[in-house]
């Protein structure tokens, strides 16, 4: 029994009442009425119908559409992946303009990085992360509604321009002078630096409020080291948002400011330059990349941990090494630049720099294996992606660190090598665990299980076509044909593999569309799940799949690092005496997750969505007038007061107003709230 | 699975100031995400300085010195009240709070006038060249918060004016108050950058 | 099920085996491969991959192979009570897999030290063909064609040509880069890595080969809408040949002999050619578009993408905006003698 060595640490600020000792052993009981449940229920529920969907700020409702949008856009971007290999599959092929092309390579990059990839990982944060900690909602609820539409109009907007032939095609880098007013004018790339503005906002959002709940709003007992390895992937994977996001967002402010008002920022004629864009672009360009895979840690750990049925190995290990990892992924974006001609020193600095960073990924992957090793490993779907991640992964970070030096970097920089290594570091990285937690979690999301066997298929079909679309690449590359070209000559002799690529796209194709079928399909015929099917360890796998609005019906109380493997007996200890007729959460201490006060959260509220739809329509217009700030800024002021302003008094749950209270209440109150 | 009560947390208090809030981590957040975004203009403004010969870049004149420091000093000044403000909000005294939130709106329109008259100073416009570029963006990017700040300390006047004194408006004024600090905190290596830096290095 | 993983698991390996071997044994030919090195600096840096990928190759086939190990002993009859999470570890055993996880980490280290000092090593061999003495040929990059200016001391000496480079064998030449639009790359990868061109900056590559041939060089930075089409070719050749190349292209343009190629030079000097074209000896001057003064010297035209023949050169002069969407040319509709006669003096200009 180990709820008392929690429970007797709570000084006199936490009172603790009738806790029960291990003599008078309390018999267990099945504490929540039916009245109870219903109230939280009442409590915590959307309100039915569009306008409460509109109005969501359950992290699961909005995770969930976070989830299905991102994928949509996954999508997306693959069918202009796909328009891109049936352009390049033989030489000087027609079906694709350069125009056309351009405008699609820009695409793509552009949503898979700023529409799929940020936002699927930060989506599966904002869904699994409250749960995982044991609370009943994120942080900053209407915050995290905000983050979702402004997301999806950033997304929509984007696309809406690209179908009426105002796509961006100057790259996902969007280079500068290329990308500036000289060479692109028309409104193809400012579209793209608003869309940055979009998403980057959506993502800080998100990332303040995954801080904010991780340290906040953990059960009791999970002390800092008896956080879940999953969520200490969100929490370093938040951090880097944090410091990353906001260089690329000053960059595509000076962009913006350089199209549209005529400062000269990237001009070399007036005192600008053009490497200033590179080294901002990158500065976010590198850590974004593990901004993406660092989470895809997070769902390898959980699944690992679970089909091996044992704790991971090494758990202080790779908590260090995601750290490690988050810190030096800051110090190598120059290896984008190499080909620039930077002084010698700098460059033999980011050498050293990018290929430390093999180092913590090799601490992981031995641990990995470790665990492996010493587990009793269940083959079911979500193992085998992340079997599939080790095969693709490790090759993909081999190969990068072949580009750490830089004569090799000159060499094969921009050309299809590089196009096949960030595939096979972000598929095998990030999409293949994103696949495996898609299979892991789907049960929890939907309270069905998915079909084992149509999973088999739809790994094995990705498998063996991304290998076949991404390992000619290499060989392209190292034969010559740079990236980003529309079309090559037949005498390059490129023709062959590429045709061998494109072949392997369509075998891609198939496998994210059986995932599609399989996901429809289980949704409504899967055999349902129960609250556990896995036998997991983590505090999601406590409550009922889908977990009702309010996630627990207690709070539970965390006894060990594997929160429901290191429950012994057959009574789990529970937090009484939070209100059930009001939003309440926990908040507890940062380091060791002891109770500290309770805070009621927001309700429900249509003012994000105004705030997100006023914020896009500034955004928009500001591609085609500075003063659209202006004037943008007057709807959004209002949609924020709206956002923040208090309700009528609600005199069930907030605090009755100070005014009424007696000084000596006052000074009691404000004492202990210190 | 079985459940036995653990903890009960329902004498716990329902609001509480500081780093025991969540709110306060959620400004932290933004804090930091902002200091980045002008520690990088900074850190740009250095990087096309390195590549100048003249800095200024001739013929752009030194900016002016006097208005910048009376700015300065009003930020300076207007972290006392609300100091102040902040002490009166944590002791639940809504007539102080109040008090000092007015006066600090009053110091703040000082100061957002004062920025007005300090683009002039500049002695340079922003599409003049790359100097005047970064030089207005800076600033620029500081007035935003500066006026986003101001008008926040508005509303919040106007929430505790209205009488919602419910004690997490109390809590909502610290972290307002926070920020403030951080909007004056900022602008010293702003200001040292702007204003002393092309004269002493 | 396990056993089907196993399977899938050899079947990947193999077929990974089989790949490495693939790529292991082709691609060392070709005019435009990184593989099949023509000079010293592409020479080391192939040398410096081969040695990483093997290496690579090894660490690869090594972590797969322990991944299968691992998966492998689930057979041995542990499945006892498969579904019981092992909460507690066997401690000894934790202790050994401490041990190895900590050597492998080692390991790595190790590996990427000799990678880095052997990286070190071949970056100054790069640096080490600077040389004040060099030739120096100045390398202009344009959306989407490059210029060449072989630089002299003398002023007289200089003389400009595009898309096409001429270089001694076993003389190193000293490229300098700019760049008057966006950001360009220059890439022969049988030459060497490649260096930007950058608006507002000069770069510089050394150039050296050792072997007599033509190579194929590409830009390898996106810069628009016909990135796809901005090639040139690299020719190597003995000194005395380089030279008489040199020699002759000093020279102003063979005056026309023929009548055709008299009236061809008329409607060239009277058509818009001028406006952007130089041949040197007449009145055309400009200098956006190519020098055309030595134009059928050369095997290409369109920035390497087009042979150099009559057909291609009419069908360009024509309409080349049906040939290469989004270039800088103008479609010229000459009336048909007209364009022959063009062509004829065009083609004389050796």
């Amino acid at each position: 029994m180990k709820a008392e060595e929690n429970t007797a640490q709570n000084d006199e600020t936490t009172a603790t009442t009738g806790a029960p000792s291990a003599q008078e052993a309390v018999p267990a009981v099945s504490l929540i009425e039916d009245q109870e449940r219903a109230e939280l229920e009442r409590t915590w529920r959307d309100e039915p119908g569009l306008w409460g969907w509109l109005r969501s700020v359950d992290h699961k409702s909005i995770g969930k559409r976070y989830i299905v949008t991102a994928f949509v856009f996954f999508l997306l971007g693959g069918l202009l992946a796909v328009l891109m290999r049936l352009q390049l599959s033989r030489p000087e092929n027609t079906l694709l303009g350069p125009d056309l092309y351009n405008q699609i390579f820009t695409m793509h990059g552009t949503t898979m990085m700023f529409l799929f990839a940020i936002p699927v990982m930060e989506a599966m944060g904002i869904y699994l992360v409250p749960l995982m900690v044991g609370t009943r909602n994120i942080a900053f609820p209407r915050l995290a509604a905000f983050s979702y539409w402004i997301y999806l109009f950033g997304g929509i907007t984007l696309y809406v321009f690209f179908f009426l032939n105002i796509g961006p095609d100057t790259g996902w880098f969007s280079y500068v002078p290329l990308a500036g007013p000289e060479f692109s004018p028309g409104k193809r790339v400012d579209i793209w630096s608003q869309l940055i503005n979009f998403t980057e906002i959506a993502a800080l959002a998100a990332s303040v409020e995954l801080i904010a709940t991780v340290f906040k709003l953990r059960a009791p007992g999970m002390s800092v080291n008896r956080i879940p390895l999953f969520v200490w992937a969100l929490l370093v994977m938040s951090f880097m948002v944090i410091f990353a996001m906001p260089a690329v967002m000053t960059s595509s402010l000076f962009l913006t400011l350089d199209r549209l008002v005529g400062t000269h920022f990237f001009n070399p004629a007036e005192g600008g330059d053009p490497l200033l864009w590179q080294h901002l672009f990158w500065f976010f360009g590198h850590p974004e990349v593990y901004i993406i895979f660092i989470p895809a840690l997070g769902f390898v750990s959980s699944i690992i941990q679970t089909f091996t049925r044992r704790p991971n190995f090494g758990y202080t290990a790779l908590v260090l090494s995601m750290i490690a990892t988050g810190f030096i992924g800051f110090g190598l974006w120059v290896h984008h630049m190499f080909a620039t001609g930077l002084p010698q020193l700098g460059e033999s600095f980011f050498t050293a720099a990018t290929m430390m960073i093999a180092i913590p990924s090799g601490v992981q992957i031995f641990c990995w294996i470790a665990t492996l090793w010493s587990g009793r490993p269940q083959f079911k779907t979500p193992l085998l992606f992340v079997l599939g991640f080790f095969f693709i992964f490790v090759l993909g970070g081999l190969s990068g660190v072949m580009q750490a030096s830089v004569p090799v970097n000159l060499q094969v920089h921009d050309t299809f090598f590089v196009v096949a290594h960030f595939h096979y570091v972000l598929i095998g990285g990030a999409v293949f665990p994103l696949f495996g937690a898609f299979y892991y979690w789907f049960p929890k999301m939907t309270g069905r299980m998915m079909s084992e066997r149509l999973g088999r298929w739809n790994f094995a079909l990705l498998f063996v076509g991304f290998n076949l679309t991404f390992f000619p690449m290499h060989q392209l590359g190292l034969q010559g044909m740079p990236r980003r070209v529309y079309t090559y000559l037949p005498g390059t002799g490129w023709g062959k593999l590429n045709m061998i690529a494109t072949a392997g796209g369509v075998v891609m194709t198939v496998g994210v569309a059986l995932l599609i079928a399989n996901a429809l399909w289980s949704r409504r015929r899967g055999r349902a799940a129960g609250d556990n099917p896995w036998g997991a360890d983590t505090l999601e796998w406590a409550t009922s799949s889908p977990p009702p609005s309010y996630n627990f019906e207690y709070i539970p109380i965390v006894q060990g690092r594997e929160a429901l493997w290191a429950r012994t007996t057959d009574d789990a200890p529970i937090v009484t005496g939070l209100r059930t007729n009001c939003r309440d959460v926990l908040v507890t201490k940062t380091l060791d997750a002891e109770p500290d006060n309770t805070m009621t959260l927001p309700s429900p509220s249509i003012w994000p969505m105004g705030v997100a739809f006023s914020a896009a329509v500034a955004f928009i217009g500001s591609c085609f007038t500075p003063w659209a700030v202006v004037w943008g800024a007057i709807p959004l002021f209002v949609s924020l007061v709206g956002w923040g302003w208090p309700k009528p008094k609600d005199e069930t749950c907030d605090l009755t107003p100070v005014d009424e209270w007696s000084d000596e209440e006052r000074r009691k109150e404000a004492r202990r709230a210190q | 699975m079985k459940r036995r009560p653990g903890i009960d947390v329902s004498d716990l208090p329902q609001f509480a100031f500081g780093s025991r809030g969540l709110i306060w981590w959620g400004v932290w957040g933004f804090l930091a995400i902002e200091t980045t975004m002008l520690v990088i203009c900074l850190v740009s403004y250095f990087y096309l300085q390195d590549r100048a010969t003249d800095w200024p870049p001739p013929p752009t004149q030194l900016p002016d010195l006097g208005v910048p420091t009376a700015t300065l000093a009003v930020l300076l000044l207007s972290v006392v009240p609300m100091h102040l403000l902040e002490r009166a909000a944590r002791r639940l005294d809504t007539r102080r709070t109040i008090l000092w939130t007015l006066v600090c709106i009053a110091l703040g329109v000082v100061f957002c006038v004062l920025r007005g008259f300090e683009f002039y100073s500049l002695n340079v416009m922003f599409d003049s060249n790359a100097y005047g570029s970064v030089v207005w963006t800076i600033i620029g990017v500081h007035s935003f918060h500066l006026v986003a700040e101001v008008i926040e300390t508005c509303v919040l006047a106007a929430v505790l004016l209205a009488g919602h004194t419910e004690p997490k408006y109390f809590v909502d004024s610290t972290d307002n108050a926070l920020y403030w600090y951080f909007i004056v905190a900022i602008w010293i290596p702003c200001y040292a950058v702007l204003y002393l830096a092309p004269r002493f290095l | 099920m396990s056993v089907r993983m196993r399977r899938l698991g050899r079947g990947a390996l193999r077929s990974c085996v089989l790949a490495f071997y693939a790529l292991a044994t082709t691609s060392c030919t070709g005019s435009q491969s990184i593989l099949n090195p023509a000079g010293p600096n592409a020479g080391n840096v192939s040398r410096l991959w081969w040695l990483m990928f093997y290496t690579c190759a090894a660490v690869f086939l090594l972590v797969i192979g322990f991944l299968i190990a691992a998966l492998a002993r689930t057979r041995r009859g542990r499945n006892k009570t498969p579904h019981v999470p092992d909460t507690d570890p066997d401690a000894r055993r934790e202790r050994r897999m401490r041990g190895v996880v900590a050597g492998a980490v080692v390991v790595t280290v190790i590996i990427l030290f000799v990678f880095l000092v052997a990286s070190f090593t071949t970056s100054r061999s790069l640096y080490a063909l600077a040389d004040p003495n060099n030739l120096r040929i100045k390398v202009n990059g344009q959306q989407w064609w490059w210029q060449v200016e072989y630089e002299n001391d003398v002023a007289s000496q200089t003389f400009r040509t595009a898309n096409e480079i001429h270089i001694p064998v076993g003389q190193t030449v000293t490229l300098r880069l700019t760049s008057s639009d966006v950001i360009h790359s220059f890439w022969v990868p049988n030459l060497g890595g490649k260096r930007d061109l950058i608006p507002g900056h000069e770069t510089t590559l050394w150039l050296k080969a050792d072997k007599a041939g033509t190579y194929r060089g590409q830009c390898a930075e996106y810069c628009g809408l016909q990135h796809a089409h901005m090639a040139f070719v690299v020719v190597a050749e003995p000194v005395e040949q380089f030279n008489a190349w040199m020699e002759a292209q000093r020279r102003p343009a063979v005056q026309p002999v023929s009548a055709e190629q008299q009236r061809g030079q008329q409607v060239f000097l009277s058509s818009p050619c001028v406006m952007c074209h130089t041949i040197r000896g007449t009145d055309a001057n400009a200098s956006v578009a190519p020098d055309l003064t030595h134009l059928a010297s050369r095997q290409t035209i369109a920035a390497g993408m087009l042979p150099n023949t009559r057909g291609h050169l009419g069908g360009w002069i024509s309409n080349s905006q049906e040939l290469k969407p989004g270039n800088r040319m103008p479609p010229n509709p000459l009336a048909p003698e007209d364009l022959q006669a063009l062509l004829s003096y065009l083609e004389s200009l050796k």
